[in-house]
């Protein structure tokens, strides 16, 4: 799987991590950084302490991640959340948790196959 | 080799972090991993670190409390800082601005844009610091004494409704405290900023005065009450109160009239410091309404002088001088008198030293000395007796390179004899004065223009001068008059009177009011009298009726 066709699947943004990044290699070391950042753990444990400003914090860590390394799905739905926790007036949502879930496992599968 | 330049990354995030490093690669790094961790590292390394990259959500310590650290610090608040954030709501983006945080670099990370940020801030604090190696001083982080009047002036006048108070401060015994403990005795200083920031929500301007004299100048609304002075004097001792035996004093003004120059009020805040500084118990003195409203004065004066000369407020005045034993007019002084509609009538004690300040009193000087050459012209040509009449000359005619040709120029015009025209200066003229100036009275009085030594016996005189000076007449002042019935001021002026008569000079007392002391004076041998016994300073025209009366008459006595 090449670069390109990894961004593709995991519904990223090729050109705009290859003009950031310049490289495939750079995109790449960076990219497998991804699976170890420790940023989707600690959403999930903030949401699971009921801890707002925790979480908070995490989807804005992760939605930064997300956008830095051209995961633009992923960098939306954790943008979405953040968003939701901003004002630390609410728990957070369970369907924008599921979805960021969701986009997050997609990421992570895909960036498997390109190791 | 150029130096490299060096950045200081402050992120939490691994992989944010490190792109950034990728980005930055040319940089000297530093990296730190939270808030904490990179304020440590701006400590550490302020003098090295050109720019700072902070991410505002970090656990531990966040972006918003490590720019309010940083705003606490004199040093760290120079360093620019670039905030990272996503592309949220401009309120963060507020937050940080009102945090001094001098820009913002979104994520996702464009190297570019990264990188041309961050070198534009290094050019700009390259710039920055040239710039404040001339108006900061280093010492005190405060401006210098220039810079101060620049910025403390621009403060006043953006804020044209804003009361403003001065403080002066100055570290006793700095000297001591600087040798003990060396450059951190500079501390002291910069406690004092800080101290004042404080009070005053960061509004101060603060600068040095001298090496260890702070000048703050602060918008306050309200005169400060004993109690806030008091007050900050106590912060101002406890912020201090770990040096042992530290004692600051301080001179305040209140309110400043703004329309008065800044240097003024500095100068009068001076004063006040000096003043409280030789008082062992006192910290504070505030300068006095005195001393504002006679600034005020003087300014007013200053404002009006010119046109009060030109559309002839200002009058000259003749006060006659008799002879001590025979009682006949033998002269006059010509005197300056000034009838504003505005001020009223302002005392030449008054206004003439403000003059001499200023340099105007020449005009003045050289308006008598025309008046009284036109005066004789027209009084010869009536016919009548004239007598010599002396004009006032100041150290500032005798500084200007054609003082002579001024001066001979209207006698020359009005064709006035020579001899009618006198010279009185006073002795502190003689300290430093010119050649040449010494050569134009020497050539004044070879022409017949008489040269009378005013104020003689009030301070600066001293008899052996007397020997030395080119002068015809000594003027005994008005303060040995007023004290003769002392005996003992009677045996000195008795003797000077010895002295003048043996160096063959002519000798005239001043503010002689009645009959006994003309009598005491003219036993001492004094030649002429001028005082109140015989007239006061007179207009022309009753002067010019005093010149008829007196040529009619032998003896003037008591007819003015």
């Amino acid at each position: 799987m090449t670069v390109q066709e990894c961004y593709e699947a995991l519904h990223g943004n090729y050109a705009d991590a290859k003009s950031r990044l310049m490289s495939d290699k750079l995109i790449t070391k960076f990219a497998l950084k991804f699976p170890g950042d420790p940023s989707m753990d600690t959403l999930r444990a903030a949401v699971a302490n009921g801890n707002r400003e925790e979480a908070f914090r995490a989807a804005h860590t992760l939605k930064g991640v997300a956008a830095n390394l051209a995961f633009t799905e992923l960098s939306q739905s954790a943008s979405v959340l953040t968003e939701q926790l901003r004002s630390l007036q609410n728990d957070p949502d369970p369907a924008l948790v599921d979805d960021l879930e969701q986009k997050y496992a997609l990421v992570i599968a895909t960036l498997k196959q390109l190791e | 080799m150029m130096k490299k330049n060096t950045v200081l990354i402050i992120e939490d995030n691994e992989i944010n972090n490190e792109i950034l490093q990728e980005i930055l690669e040319d940089y000297n790094l530093y990296i730190a991993y939270n808030g904490q961790e990179g304020l440590r590292l701006m400590r550490e390394h302020q003098s090295e670190i050109d720019v700072v990259l902070l991410d505002i959500e970090m656990p531990v310590m966040n972006g918003y409390e490590v720019l309010e650290e940083v705003n606490k610090d004199d040093q760290l608040r120079q360093i620019p800082i670039v905030v990272t954030t996503g592309n949220e709501s401009t309120e963060v983006e507020e937050r940080c601005l009102n945090l001094k945080a001098t820009e913002f670099i979104k994520k996702p990370y464009n190297p570019t844009v990264v990188r041309l940020r961050v070198e534009n801030l290094i050019r700009m604090r390259d710039f920055a610091t040239t710039l404040s190696d001339v108006e900061i001083e280093k010492n005190s982080g405060a401006y210098t004494r220039t810079a101060f009047y620049h910025y403390a002036q621009m403060k006043i006048d953006q804020n044209p409704d804003t009361p403003f108070t001065i403080v002066m401060t100055d570290i006793i015994g700095f000297r001591r405290l600087h040798e003990q403990y060396g450059a951190s005795a500079f501390s002291l200083l910069r406690k004092q900023v800080d101290l004042f920031r404080k009070i005053s929500n960061n509004e101060v301007v603060a600068g040095n005065y001298s090496t260890d004299q702070m000048m703050f100048l602060l918008p306050i609304s309200s005169p400060l009450g004993p109690e806030e002075k008091k007050h900050w004097y106590e912060e101002l001792g406890r912020s201090m109160s770990k040096e042992n035996g530290v004692v600051i004093k301080a001179g305040i003004s209140e309110r400043l009239d703004t329309s008065i120059g800044l240097d003024k009020h500095v100068c009068n805040v001076y004063a006040a410091l000096m003043e409280v500084k030789k008082i062992y118990n006192r910290y504070t003195k505030v300068v006095g309404m005195d001393v504002l409203e006679k600034m005020q004065t003087e300014k007013r004066i200053e404002e009006l002088m010119v046109d009060a000369l030109d559309s002839g407020q200002m009058q000259v005045y003749y006060q006659p001088k008799h002879d001590s034993h025979t009682n006949a007019l033998v002269g006059a002084e010509a005197l300056i008198r000034w009838n504003s509609p505005e001020l009223g009538f302002v005392s030449p004690g008054d206004f003439i030293p403000i003059l001499e300040k200023n340099g105007f009193v020449t005009e003045v000087d050289s308006f008598v000395w025309r008046e009284t050459c036109k005066n004789q012209r027209k009084w010869i040509d009536m016919g009548l007796k004239v007598v010599p009449i002396s004009v006032n000359a100041s150290r500032h005619d005798f500084e200007q390179e054609n003082y002579k040709q001024n001066a001979l120029g209207p006698v020359a015009e009005y064709n006035v004899p020579e001899n009618l025209m006198n010279i009185e200066i006073t002795e502190s003229l003689f300290s430093n004065l010119s050649d040449r100036a010494f050569e134009d009275l020497k050539m004044f009085r070879e022409r017949g223009i008489k040269i009378e030594l005013d104020d003689f016996g009030s301070g600066y005189s001293s008899l052996n001068s007397l020997s030395q000076l080119p002068i015809d007449t000594v003027k005994f002042d008005i303060g040995f008059v007023r004290r003769i019935s002392d005996p003992r001021s009677e045996t000195v002026m008795h003797g000077s009177a010895d002295i003048v008569k043996a160096l063959n000079l002519k000798s005239i007392a001043e503010g002689v009011e009645d009959d006994a002391t003309r009598q005491k004076v003219a036993d001492m041998g004094i030649d002429t009298i001028q005082g109140f016994l015989y007239s006061k300073p007179l207009p022309v025209e009753k002067f010019e009726e005093y010149l008829k009366a007196c040529a009619s008459v032998q003896e003037c006595l008591g007819t003015f």
